[in-house]
């Protein structure tokens, strides 16, 4: 009767065995799923599965951190983005702004280039006369087709003259004048409406001497555009 | 017999003696000695020495000095006086006193007097009482006496009443001490209204419009001025009163509203309007409105100038081809020409007595100051010196006249007597001063 108590030892540690085999793998079926209820906690999907794969222990200890944390990046990412859209926002209305003050020059420059050439020439006259002379003509049919060109501008004749006179008379004779080159532009299909005369008598010498020089410089008309 | 020889004895005396009476009331002499229109005028002989303070006050001592002085120079300014008794040894005489019967008119006419001014200042609290009497030295007679009084502020006008009464006495003409003479001064880019006493002192500014204005013209009355002015842009009339600053315009028209000239009742002025390519002179009422044309005429109508009757006015017109005077009667609309000489005539400025005009004349490419009578007559030149003598303006008792010239330099205001002589200079600021414009005489 010996050989029934071995068999009783064999089958126990048979039984033992079996019980650490079961045992460990009950172990690894454990480590095949590591921390997947937590991974679906996290709200942010950029994070990625990599932190979520890295971050078992880290997170398993300091979970309620982590929460936080997330919150104040999530503020800080909303103001990082409007700051972001802000800042583009100002860029464009900046280069916006460049654009045209650029384009404003260079209105003004071609403006100011078109008025220069109008108004540097002006008519000259004899001495106590209103009478227009060729070279006044030429000047003055020059005159009408640029204004013929430019049909959103007007003129304003100024009429003038030289000392050798009364302050009164003056005054009468240059208003001739400029209503004299006033006549003319319409005469070549200016309308009148668009040509405005006035006078300063002597009272705008462009050339202030005393001499015959400047005398004939004074008796003119002057092209303003407006 | 012997009757009728005491009758005929008595009948003569009576008859001598009413011949006496007439005759010592009658003046025995005309009392205007100084003729201004002759052409050489030698000055006449005035003395006056420092008045006298009649109390003992330091103050009555200074004034009595100043008030005396500003008389000899008021009537040195007018041109026909010379003026004596400023010197010490003359002193003594004044103080043996100021009325007729201490006066010792032999001593004061050995130095060459011929007439005499005393005046005696006495002063109370801030009042001042100023006895100033003229005296005949030849005669020794007393030919003016008057009593002025009032605040020590205003001696300086009392002293000009009496001069002015001195000048009437001697010359028959008003006198202008006291009045003012308005100017335009201008610096190159600006133009605006100055005035100053008839002297040249007490400059002040009457306009800042940081613009052209031109061609002030004192009112009869004398508390406003006309003048143009581009200050809106566009030269336009307006009127000035001097006393509240008020501005008024008066014609705005497009293109020309110039040439402002006060009608004599101070109810109208005449002014050049610019319509449908003319320049013709209109006559406005003080609210612009068109009273009536004064010229309807193809060119320039411009400078108009009223007789003081205002029953005529001249002008310049160039409707003969060339600026010209013309004198229109206002009645029946008659024109004529008064210029016949010279080619171009300029700025004509009746005389407030009426007989003359004043204007100027371009010749050998100078501009000078002429005269004529109103017809055109009698035409005298008055200034040589110079390039641009223009704009005579007359003093308002026709006796002095004041005009601008560049003959040292940029244009002043100068004046000169009637007949050309004591021509000197007015105005010293730097830039121009020109278009200079009398007052009238006003209290």
């Amino acid at each position: 009767m010996r050989r029934k108590g071995l068999w009783v030892w064999v089958s126990v540690l048979v039984f033992a065995m079996s019980l650490t085999l079961l045992a460990s793998c009950a172990k690894e079926a454990f480590k095949e799923t590591p921390g997947a209820p937590q991974l679906k906690e996290k709200p942010y999907p950029e994070m990625g599965t990599e932190e979520g794969a890295e971050a078992p222990s880290a997170m398993g200890v300091a979970e309620g951190e982590a929460e936080e944390q997330l919150e104040m990046t999530e503020a800080e990412r909303e103001a990082a983005i409007r700051e972001q859209a802000l800042r583009e926002q100002e860029e464009r209305e900046r280069l916006e702004l460049l654009e045209r003050q650029q384009q404003q020059a260079e209105e003004a420059a071609a403006t100011a280039e078109m008025r220069r050439k109008f108004e540097a020439q002006s008519i000259y006259f004899e001495f106590d006369s209103a009478v227009l002379a060729e070279e006044g003509k030429k000047t003055l049919q020059a005159k009408a087709e640029f204004l013929r060109d430019h049909s959103n501008r007007n003129v304003l004749v100024e009429g003038h003259c030289d000392e050798r006179g009364s302050v009164e008379y003056n005054l009468a004779l240059g208003q001739r004048r400029a209503e004299s080159a006033q006549r003319y532009l319409v005469l070549l299909g200016v309308n009148p409406s668009r040509v405005r005369t006035i006078s300063y008598g002597k009272e705008r010498p462009a050339d202030p001497r005393h001499n015959e020089e400047a005398w004939a410089k004074n008796r003119r008309a002057e092209f303003i555009l407006e | 017999m012997k009757n009728l020889k005491a009758l005929i004895c008595c009948s003569a005396w009576l008859l001598l003696f009413v011949i006496c009476s007439a005759l010592s009331t009658a003046p025995a002499y005309a009392l205007i000695r100084i003729d201004i229109n002759s052409p050489g005028l030698t000055k006449y002989p005035i003395a006056i020495p420092p008045f006298n303070p009649l109390g003992e006050s330091k103050e009555e001592l200074r004034f009595s000095k100043e008030l005396s002085q500003l008389l000899a120079d008021d009537l040195i300014y007018t041109g026909y006086f010379q003026v004596l008794g400023n010197d010490s040894t003359l002193q003594d005489l004044s103080l043996t006193g100021i009325t007729v019967k201490d006066i010792q008119f032999r001593a004061w006419s050995i130095i060459g007097a011929e007439v005499l001014v005393t005046g005696g200042v006495s002063v109370n609290d801030d009042e001042m009482s100023l006895e100033l009497r003229l005296f005949d030295v030849l005669r020794g007679e007393r030919l003016i006496g008057k009593k002025y009084s009032g605040p020590v502020a205003i001696r300086e006008r009392m002293i000009r009443r009496f001069g002015n009464e001195i000048i009437k006495a001697l010359t028959g003409f008003e006198g202008f001490l006291g009045t003012r003479i308005a100017f335009v001064q201008g610096d190159g880019k600006v133009k605006d209204i100055f005035s100053m006493d008839f002297d040249g002192r007490n400059l002040e500014q009457v306009t800042s419009y940081n613009s052209l204005t031109l061609t002030p013209r004192w009112c009869p009355s004398g508390n406003q001025l006309a003048f143009t002015s581009y200050k809106n842009g566009n030269p336009e009339v307006f009127i000035k009163r001097l006393d509240t600053n008020a501005l008024k315009l008066i014609s705005s028209g497009s293109g020309l509203n110039i040439s402002p000239a006060w009608s004599p009742d101070g109810r109208t002025l005449a002014v050049t309007l610019s319509k449908k390519g003319r320049e013709n002179i209109f006559l406005l009422d003080l609210n612009g409105r068109v009273v009536s044309t004064i010229t309807d005429r193809w060119g320039i109508n411009v400078s108009t100038t009223w007789s003081p009757d205002g029953k005529k006015v001249a002008f310049v017109s160039d409707r003969a081809g060339s600026p010209q005077i013309y004198v229109k009667d206002l009645g029946n609309g008659d024109t004529r020409l008064t210029t016949v000489e010279g080619k171009r005539n300029l700025d004509p400025a009746w005389s407030p007595r009426g007989d003359r005009i004043a204007f100027t004349r371009s010749l050998d490419g100078e501009f000078h100051i002429f005269t004529m009578d109103s017809s055109g007559g009698d035409v005298q030149r008055l200034t040589y010196a110079g390039g641009l003598n223009m704009s005579p303006a007359w003093s308002p008792d026709g006796t002095m006249i004041a005009f601008s010239s560049d003959r040292m330099g940029e244009l002043a205001v100068y004046v000169m007597n009637a007949n050309g002589s004591n021509q000197r200079r007015l105005t010293f600021m730097k830039g121009t001063q020109e278009s200079p414009s009398w007052s009238p005489v006003h209290e």
